[in-house]
């Protein structure tokens, strides 16, 4: 049960592979930062076959004009309450 | 009873401050007592090159201060098949010699820690 | 902050490390142990000389209990005891001891 925050455009094929290859269906992906990106429609079709549920920080993607529907979006404070409810969090930038 | 730390490194040696934060960091929590294991992934894995000769740029070597870890009690440095993949290296041919996971082990590696800082 | 031995300045930092570690002799690690009001005997060189030889080969300053380690792999497990090196370098054995041999101050160190 791992939070991972994939803070990594997809321009940066390393770590998100990297990232995908220790996710497991209990474990939860959240998109931050320019990891938002992942959310552009070109790349959500690699993003619907990875094990883990994918959410995406929603501040963030608005801010870079990423349309996230279809795609749960959480707020600050779900963020803060998504990292409680996993036993560890890592990060993947 | 203390926690166990996972120290996650995924940047070369002498590109930023990130591979010797992230020693320094194992090093802390090692002084400290804490279990710690050390997962070099991606680029990161070319801290293990040996024959560094980093004075030539003026830096201390990464892969001697690796080389300590024994002495500070951290014997386990881990790294990934796709990471050693994708440079065409070996774990025999490098120094330390790490523990290589696939990437089962690697989910089971994180999850068996209750505390995982990346750098 | 400067000291002057056999006529060459010797600059130290805010915490009585030297500098440019190059500048290290035996008679530097005599004049700073007098600093801190010791008197260098060969139990002292010895373990100087472990630090050394940890520093050129791992490019650190061991925290306390590699040094113990170290200490007790080159020179014996009587010597590589916390015990003899406080006794030897009192107060925070690692810290004074790594000064006199001319190291940087331990930076993983309780």
């Amino acid at each position: 049960m791992t939070l991972h925050l994939l803070g990594a455009s997809p321009s940066d094929r390393a770590t998100f592979e990297s990232c995908r290859s220790t996710l497991t269906e209990q474990d939860t992906l959240l998109l931050l930062e320019e990891g938002c990106y992942w959310a552009l429609p070109h790349h959500r079709q690699e993003l619907s076959r990875i094990p883990a549920r994918v959410v995406a920080l929603g501040p963030d993607c608005l801010a870079r004009g990423i349309a996230t529907e279809g795609l749960k979006t959480v707020d600050d404070a779900e963020f803060v309450v998504l990292a409680t409810e996993h036993a560890r969090t890592v990060s993947w930038y | 009873m203390s926690k166990s730390v996972l120290v996650i490194c995924r940047s070369a040696p002498y590109r930023s401050s990130a591979a010797r934060d992230a020693l320094d960091m194992a090093l802390s929590c090692a002084v400290f007592e804490l279990p710690v294991s050390l997962l070099l992934l991606d680029d990161a894995v070319l801290q293990l090159l040996p024959g560094q000769q980093s004075g030539a740029i003026g830096e201390k070597s990464v892969n001697a201060m690796l080389g300590a870890l024994p002495m500070y009690d951290i014997d386990r440095i881990y790294t990934s098949l796709a990471s050693l993949a994708a440079h065409g290296l070996e774990a025999e041919s490098l120094d330390p010699s790490p523990e290589v996971l696939d990437a089962d082990e690697l989910k089971q590696l994180i999850d068996g820690h209750e505390v995982v800082l990346t750098l | 902050m400067i000291v002057n031995v056999e006529g060459h300045d010797v600059a130290l930092d805010e915490e009585g490390y030297l500098y440019d570690l190059e500048q290290w002799s035996p008679a530097v690690a005599t004049t700073l142990a007098r600093e801190d009001g010791l008197e260098l005997t060969d139990e002292h060189w010895e373990v100087i000389e472990v630090l050394r030889r940890f520093y050129q080969q791992y490019q650190l300053s061991p925290a306390m209990r590699p040094l113990v380690k170290a200490v007790a792999a080159e020179l014996g497990p009587e010597k590589g005891r916390s015990i003899h090196l406080m006794k030897l370098f009192p107060g925070s054995p690692a810290k004074v001891a790594a000064r006199l041999a001319g190291l940087p101050k331990p930076e993983n160190c309780l």
